[in-house]
C-alpha cells in the first residue's frame, strides 16, 4: 500500500533543481509586459489622467485608463470573481491601491518606469479608513453571491439563557486583517488567437476560473483554455480571479500580442485580498459545574464599498459545542479597503479565537482546567442538524495531545511558573472546520507499458496533491507509485476540484479512486473475457491488481501484467473515468475535522515578546495519506497562525486608509529563528461515511484554534489576557 | 525606476571628481538601500557611481590598539573580523542582529551609515513627508506611529536611524572618515547625523561630494565589558523597537566608565549622555540603573502610538545594564 | 550595456542591458535561468539568493551593473550534473519542500551553511535562514533537511 506512506513528493526533484516552471517561468515568443498602476487615495475619483508622457517613453505600447479601454462582455459571477465592479469601468476608487491604469510595454522594466510618468489629477472625498471608523455602521449583508453562509443562526433562546446562567464571561475579541503573503506573487500571461484565449494564470483552480474568463470576454468557455500547473503558495488569494486576470487578456487584445502582467509585491497586498479585520463579541452562560447553557457569538468584519463579502467568524460556531441555547451573527461594515479573500481558514480562525478565548476566560473563572471544560460540552452530533459525524476523534485528540504536551505538569494559576527572567505559560484551544466536497472528474490511462497515468486538472499548490492522488492511483492499480505520472493544471483536462476549501484529498482523491477503480474493471474484464489470458473465464470479482497486473485472489500464481494484456491486445491505453459527487445536503452524516492545540510560551518579565517553544497538535482528519507531506503541511498551518498570533497586521493608515505597510519587511510573517519545537499527531479512522477515499482535509483545520492557544499561555505565563491580535511586546509592558 | 547613467569608479579621485561633476549622482556601494529606494522612485538619481572596485575593504589594526575599517568592507566581513570579535565583540553583535545573511554580504559599512529611515510614510509615495518632499507634511504623525523615534524628533518628522552597527559605532567612539574635492576630513560619528528639526530631508553633515572612506575605532576601554541588546517583533530579520548598546566597567561597587547608546528611538544613532552622566560614579546597582535610563528619557515624546518606546527603552537598558554587571563580576 | 559575467561556470555576454536592471531580471529574462525566483523585490524574502562571487546575495537588489566581470551561481548549478547537491537531496528526503517557490533561494543559502560551518547547531540553521521566508512555513522540516545534509557531508568527508 502506498496511502499513508511518506514518500518524497513526486515533483520534489523539479522543485530543488530550478527546473519546476510556475506561471512566471512560462515563456511565449513576443510575449510583451504589462505593469498596473493603482490608485494614491482611498475614496474619490480620477478627475484626469494623463498618460501622454508614459505614452512616448522607450517600449512602451499601450496605456490603457478607463478613458480609452475596451468593453467588457459581461461581469462574471461571484464569489470567484473577486470583486463585483470589473477594473477600469469607470472613475470611481474605492480603495487604495485599485488599478487605474494598464501599461504595456515590451519589457517590464520599461513599463515600470513608464508607469511613473503616468500623472493622475484626483478629486479626493472622505475615506472611511478603519474598521473601528464604520464599526457603528455594521449591518447584515443581503443574500448574495457573496454571502457564503447565513449571517444568522438561532437556536433556543439565548439571551434569556445567558440571564439566567450562573458563570458568565462576556468579552469582545479583535483580529488584525491579514495577508495571505504569498512568495510567489500573482501572475497572468495571456494571447489570443482569433477568439481563442490561452491563460496561463496562478490560480488555485484552472476549472472555477475559466467560466469566468470567458463571460468577462463573451466568448464560449471551450474557446479559453487555462493553464496552472504550479502555485508558488496561495492560502486563498489565489481561489479568486482579482483585477488583473481579466487586464491581462484585456491588454493583449489592445496590442495583439500576449501580455503578462505580474502584479509587484505591495500589489499581492492589495490586489489580491486579505482576511478582514473582525471585531467579535463573545458570551458566555455556563452552571458551576461548566456546562454551557448560552452561547452568543456577534461577529463584525471589514468589507469594500464594493462587495459584502463575510469574514464568517461565527459560522462555525453552532456547531462546536454542546449548547442548548445559541445565536450567531455576522455583520460587514464598509470600509475604504479592498475586497477580502477567504484566508487558510476563512471565518473558522477567526472566530476560534473569540470562542476559545473565551472559554478559557470561562475555566479560569470557574476555576476548572480548560481542557476538562471542553471535555464536558463535547458535542456527541452535530448540535445543528442532530446528525451523528461521520467521523470524530477529538477526545482522542485531546487526550493524546495532553499527554504528548505534559498538560498535567500545568499548575492552573497564572504566573506560577519561572526560569530565571522567563515567565513560562501553558495554553490549549481547540479547532473544528465544516467539511466541504465539491464534484470532481479524473481519469486513469492503464498504458501497454505497465505505467499509468491520471489526468485531472488539479493544481498542485504545495499540499502534496500531486504525489497522494499518484499513491491512490498506484493503490488502486497496484502499480508503484513511480509507475504513475500525473496531467494536471489545464482546463482541458477532466475537472478536479479546486485547489482550496481543503478539498483535494476528499473530493478529487476520491475521483481518482474511482477512475483507478474503473480502470481496474476495464483490465479485468479484458482478461477474463481473453482466451489468451490466464484469467479467462474467472470471475471478474475474484480478480485483483498484484504488482503491475491482475492476478486471482485465492491463487496467487495465476495472473498476468498490464502489459502483457494490453499489448497482447493491441490497446494502448485503457481509460478509467472517476466521477466524484459529494453527497450534499441530503448526507447521513455531518462532517467535519476537528483539531486541539496545546502552547508553551515564554517571555521575559522584563522585555516581554512571547515565544512559543513548543507546541503540540492533535488532528482528527480521517485517513492521513501521506505522513510527510501531511505533516509538513500540518505544521506549516501551524506556524503560518503563530504570525496571526503574534505579528501579522496589515494596518490601515489611520486617516487615508491606506495599507502602510505593504512590504514584507513591515508585514512581519514568522522567519525560522521564531519557530519552537511543533509537534503533530494525526488520530487516524478511515472515514469512509466522508467519501470513499476515507480522508477528509487538512490543509485548513491545521491553522484553526493557534492564536487563541497562545493567548490562552499568554494570560496563563503572565496574568495578562490579551484580546487583540497580535500579541506584540507593547501589549504587555 | 527612471534611467540613470551607470559609471564605474576606479579609484577614490575618480569617485570624488565624478560626484562632483553629477549634482544629484549617488554612490552605489553595496546597493541593499539604494536599489529598493530607486525602484521605488524615492531616490532619481540621474548618475549612480558604482564605487565597489574602490580599494577601501581592509580591517587594520592602528598603532594606538584601536582599528580602520574600510567604508567598504562588507558586514558580514567586519562581524566575522578577528580584530572585531575579540576587541569589539559588541560590534559584531550589532551587526549580526541587523538584517539577514544575504543583505549583510552585501552592504557596506560606509552605505550602512547612510541608510535612510525605513518610516513607513518615507515609503509610500502617496503620503505626505517632509523628509521625501521638503514641505509636504508629515503623515506619520497623525497617523500610524507606533515604530517611530522618541527622542531627538521633531513636529516636522518622526522617523528612526534604521541601524544597528551605528548604534554600536557611536558606543564605540568611532570617527568617520570623508574624501571630498577639497579633502579629507574626520567626523565623530555621533555628528555625522543631523537632528530633523525643520529640515528632515538633511540627515548628515555630508556634502554632496562627500565620499566616505573609512571608520576608525579607538582601543575599547579595558576591563570594560560590552553588549548590544535589540528587541523586536520577532526573533529576527526586523527593525528595532528599542536596541541599546553599552560599555561598562565597575569598579570597587561603582561605575567607573559606562557609554551608552539607543537604536530604534530616535532620528540618528542616539548616544544617551544623560544616562552617561548620571551613572558615572554612582554604586552599579539596578537603582542607578533605573535613574540613568529615566535622566535619559525624561526629554522623550511620544506619540499615543509609540508611548511604549520609551518603557521599553528604559526596561531595555536596565536589562542590558544588568547582564553587564553580572557578567563583569563573573569575569 | 553589455553585461559580461560567468554563470554556472559558463561565460555569458548579454547585450542591451539597461542600467536599472537587476541581477535577477538578467538570469531570469536573459540567461534563461528562471529557477531564482522573483517574490518580493526588495531583498527581503531570499526568493531569488544566488551566488555572487562565493557569497550568497540577493539577485533582486544587485543592480546589473555590479555583476560585471563576477561569477554566478543559481540552483540550477548547484547538482553535478545529474546527481543531486547533498542540500537537494535532503530537501527532497526530508520532505522540506512544499509549493517551492523559496526554495532555489533557500537552496543556496543553505548550501553555503553548510559549506561554511559543517556542524550547524540549530540556532545557527534558524539564524541562517532568518532571510528566507517560507510561507507555507515548513520551517521544521527545513531544518530537519539542513541537519541531514550536513549529517550526510560530514559523514562522505
Amino acid at each position: 500500500m502506498a496511502i499513508g506512506k511518506a514518500i518524497s513528493r513526486v515533483e520534489a526533484g523539479d522543485k530543488v533543481t530550478g527546473a519546476a516552471r510556475y506561471t512566471e517561468d512560462v515563456r511565449v515568443a513576443e510575449t510583451a509586459h504589462a505593469v498596473l498602476l493603482g490608485s494614491a487615495i482611498s475614496a474619490g475619483r480620477v478627475r484626469g489622467i494623463d498618460t501622454r508622457r508614459a505614452e512616448r517613453a522607450p517600449g512602451v505600447l499601450a496605456v490603457i485608463t478607463h478613458l480609452n479601454r475596451p468593453d467588457f462582455a459581461a461581469v462574471p459571477p461571484t464569489p470567484y470573481t473577486a470583486e463585483g465592479r470589473m477594473p477600469l469601468v469607470d472613475d470611481r476608487i474605492h480603495y487604495a491601491g485599485q488599478y487605474i491604469a494598464v501599461v504595456v510595454a515590451e519589457t517590464r522594466e520599461q513599463a515600470e518606469h513608464a508607469a511613473t510618468l503616468v500623472v493622475v489629477d484626483y478629486h479626493r472625498t472622505s475615506p472611511v479608513p478603519t474598521l473601528d471608523a464604520a464599526l457603528s455602521q455594521a449591518y447584515i449583508p443581503r443574500e448574495n453571491g457573496l454571502a457564503r453562509v447565513p449571517s444568522e443562526y438561532r437556536r433556543g433562546n439565548a439571551e434569556a439563557a445567558l440571564a439566567a446562567a450562573p458563570v458568565r464571561v462576556e468579552e469582545e475579541y479583535r483580529t488584525a486583517a491579514l495577508s495571505h503573503a504569498p512568495i510567489e506573487p500573482s501572475s497572468t500571461l495571456a494571447y489570443w488567437e482569433g477568439d481563442r484565449l490561452t491563460i496561463y494564470d496562478s490560480t488555485q483552480s484552472v476549472h472555477m476560473h475559466r467560466p469566468l474568463v470567458a463571460i468577462a470576454f463573451g466568448v464560449p468557455e471551450d474557446r479559453v483554455r487555462m493553464y496552472c500547473s504550479l502555485v508558488g503558495g496561495g492560502f486563498g488569494n489565489k481561489s479568486y480571479s482579482w483585477p488583473h486576470v481579466f487586464l491581462a487578456p484585456m491588454a493583449a487584445r489592445v496590442v495583439r500580442r500576449p501580455v503578462r502582467v505580474t502584479i509587484s509585491r505591495k500589489q499581492v497586498f492589495t490586489g489580491t485580498g486579505h482576511m478582514a479585520a473582525t471585531v467579535q463579541t463573545v458570551r458566555l452562560g455556563a452552571d458551576q459545574d461548566g456546562r454551557l447553557r448560552a452561547l452568543i457569538h456577534d461577529s463584525v468584519n471589514q468589507t469594500s464599498f464594493i462587495d459584502d463579502r463575510q469574514e464568517t467568524a461565527s459560522a462555525i460556531t453552532p456547531y462546536v459545542y454542546a449548547v442548548p441555547d445559541l445565536y450567531a451573527r455576522i455583520r460587514v461594515t464598509k470600509v475604504n479597503t479592498g475586497t477580502g479573500g477567504a484566508m487558510r481558514t476563512p471565518g473558522d480562525s477567526a472566530g476560534a479565537f473569540a470562542l476559545e478565548s473565551a472559554l478559557d476566560e470561562l475555566a479560569h473563572r470557574l476555576g476548572m482546567d480548560p481542557l476538562e471544560l471542553r471535555r464536558r460540552n463535547h458535542a456527541d452530533v452535530d448540535p445543528v442538524s442532530g446528525r451523528p459525524w461521520s467521523g470524530k476523534q477529538l477526545l482522542a485528540c485531546y487526550d493524546q495531545a495532553a499527554e504528548r504536551f505534559g498538560w498535567d505538569r500545568r499548575n492552573p494559576e497564572p504566573g506560577s511558573a519561572r526560569d530565571g527572567d522567563d515567565l513560562i505559560g501553558y495554553g490549549m484551544a481547540g479547532g473544528q472546520r465544516t467539511e466541504h466536497q465539491r464534484p470532481a472528474q479524473a481519469t486513469v490511462d492503464l498504458t501497454d507499458d505497465g505505467t499509468a497515468v491520471i489526468r485531472s486538472s488539479m493544481v498542485e499548490i504545495g499540499g502534496g496533491g500531486l504525489t497522494t492522488l499518484s499513491q491512490i492511483a498506484a493503490d488502486g492499480l497496484g502499480l508503484p507509485t513511480a509507475a504513475v505520472t500525473f496531467q494536471h493544471g489545464d482546463s482541458a483536462l477532466p475537472a478536479a476540484a479546486p485547489t482550496f476549501g481543503s478539498m483535494t484529498s476528499g473530493s478529487t482523491g476520491s475521483a481518482v479512486k474511482l477512475a483507478a477503480a474503473d480502470a481496474l474493471r476495464a483490465a479485468i474484464d479484458l482478461a477474463v473475457g481473453d482466451r489468451r489470458s490466464p484469467l479467462h473465464g474467472a470471475d471478474p470479482d475474484d480478480v485483483v491488481a498484484h504488482e503491475g497486473g491482475l492476478r486471482l485472489r485465492d491463487r496467487p500464481g495465476d495472473g498476468e501484467s498490464y502489459r502483457a494484456l494490453l499489448r497482447r491486445n493491441r490497446i494502448n491505453t485503457l481509460r478509467g473515468d472517476g466521477d466524484f459527487q459529494p453527497e450534499g445536503e441530503d448526507a447521513e452524516h455531518a462532517m467535519a475535522t476537528f483539531g486541539v492545540h496545546f502552547t508553551e510560551v515564554r517571555i521575559n518579565r522584563y522585555l516581554p515578546r512571547v515565544r512559543v517553544v513548543r507546541h503540540v497538535a492533535a488532528f482528527s482528519i480521517g485517513r492521513v495519506l501521506n505522513a510527510k507531506t501531511a505533516r509538513n503541511q500540518a505544521q506549516g498551518g501551524i506556524i503560518m497562525r503563530l504570525g496571526a498570533a503574534l505579528m501579522e497586521n496589515q494596518r490601515p493608515d489611520p486617516v487615508s486608509g491606506r495599507f502602510i505597510s505593504p512590504a514584507l519587511t513591515d508585514y512581519h510573517v514568522p522567519v525560522n529563528a521564531d519557530i519552537g519545537e511543533i509537534d503533530v499527531i494525526f488520530v487516524e479512522e478511515p472515514d469512509t461515511n466522508a467519501n470513499p477515499l476515507g480522508a477528509r482535509g487538512l490543509g485548513e483545520i491545521c491553522a484553526v484554534g493557534i492564536c487563541a492557544s497562545v493567548a490562552n499561555a499568554v494570560h496563563h505565563a503572565t496574568g495578562k489576557r490579551v484580546r487583540s491580535l497580535p500579541i506584540t511586546p507593547d501589549k504587555l509592558l | 525606476m527612471r534611467p540613470f547613467t551607470y559609471l564605474r569608479a576606479p579609484d577614490v579621485a575618480t569617485a570624488v571628481r565624478a560626484i562632483s561633476a553629477e549634482p544629484g549622482a549617488k554612490f552605489i556601494g553595496g546597493g541593499t538601500n539604494l536599489v529598493d529606494l530607486l525602484r521605488e522612485d524615492i531616490e532619481q538619481p540621474g548618475t549612480v557611481i558604482d564605487i565597489t572596485g574602490l580599494p577601501l575593504t581592509g580591517v587594520e589594526e592602528l598603532p594606538d590598539g584601536g582599528i580602520r575599517i574600510g567604508a567598504l568592507v562588507r558586514n558580514s566581513h567586519l562581524a566575522a573580523h578577528r580584530l572585531v570579535t575579540t576587541r569589539y565583540p559588541m560590534l559584531s553583535q550589532a551587526i549580526l542582529s541587523g538584517a539577514s545573511p544575504q543583505l549583510r554580504n552585501m552592504a557596506t559599512t560606509g552605505g550602512n551609515l547612510l541608510q535612510r529611515t525605513r518610516c513607513l510614510y518615507f515609503y509610500d509615495g502617496a503620503a505626505a513627508c517632509n523628509k521625501r518632499e521638503p514641505g509636504s507634511g508629515c503623515d506619520a504623525i497623525g497617523g500610524f506611529n507606533r515604530q517611530h523615534g522618541v527622542l531627538g524628533v521633531s513636529d516636522d518628522c518622526l522617523a528612526t536611524h534604521p541601524s544597528d552597527m551605528c548604534v554600536a559605532l557611536a558606543a564605540l567612539d568611532a570617527t568617520v572618515e570623508t574624501r571630498s574635492e577639497h579633502g579629507v576630513r574626520r567626523i565623530p560619528l555621533v555628528d555625522l547625523h543631523r537632528l530633523p528639526g525643520t529640515t528632515p530631508h538633511r540627515e548628515t553633515v555630508l556634502a554632496a561630494d562627500e565620499l566616505i572612506t573609512a571608520i576608525e575605532l579607538p582601543p575599547p576601554p579595558s576591563g570594560a565589558v560590552s553588549r548590544y541588546r535589540k528587541v523586536r517583533d520577532r526573533a529576527s530579520y526586523a527593525f528595532a523597537l528599542v536596541s541599546v548598546a553599552a560599555v561598562l566597567k565597575v569598579r570597587d561597587g561603582s561605575v567607573s566608565t559606562v557609554r551608552l547608546a539607543l537604536g530604534g528611538v530616535a532620528p540618528k544613532p542616539w548616544r544617551a549622555y544623560a544616562a552617561e552622566r548620571a551613572l558615572l560614579a554612582a554604586p552599579a546597582t539596578e537603582e542607578s540603573f533605573t535613574r540613568a535610563a529615566e535622566a535619559e528619557l525624561t526629554a522623550a515624546t511620544a506619540r499615543p502610538g509609540n508611548a511604549f518606546k520609551i518603557e521599553l527603552a528604559r526596561r531595555t537598558i536596565v536589562a542590558t545594564l544588568r547582564d553587564l554587571l553580572a557578567e563583569g563580576s563573573a569575569a | 550595456m553589455r553585461l559580461n559575467f560567468t554563470v554556472n561556470g559558463r561565460a555569458e555576454t548579454v547585450d542591451d542591458v539597461w542600467e536599472g536592471e537587476s541581477l535577477l531580471y538578467v538570469l531570469r529574462e536573459r540567461a534563461g535561468l528562471p529557477g531564482s525566483k522573483n517574490a518580493c523585490e526588495q531583498g527581503e524574502c531570499g526568493s531569488c539568493t544566488v551566488y555572487l562571487d562565493g557569497v550568497p546575495v540577493c539577485a533582486c537588489l544587485v543592480a546589473a551593473g555590479q555583476a560585471e566581470g563576477r561569477e554566478v551561481r543559481t540552483v540550477e548549478g548547484l547538482a553535478d550534473g545529474d546527481r543531486l547537491d547533498p542540500i537537494q537531496q535532503a530537501f527532497v528526503d526530508a520532505g522540506a519542500v512544499q509549493c517551492g517557490f523559496c526554495t532555489p533561494g533557500l537552496l543556496v543559502q543553505a548550501h553555503d551553511l553548510i559549506e561554511r560551518v559543517p556542524r550547524p547547531s540549530d540556532p545557527e540553521i534558524r539564524e541562517a535562514l532568518a532571510g528566507n521566508l517560507c510561507r507555507c512555513t515548513g520551517y521544521e522540516k527545513i531544518l530537519d533537511a539542513v541537519r541531514l545534509a550536513a549529517e550526510r557531508k560530514a559523514g562522505a568527508r
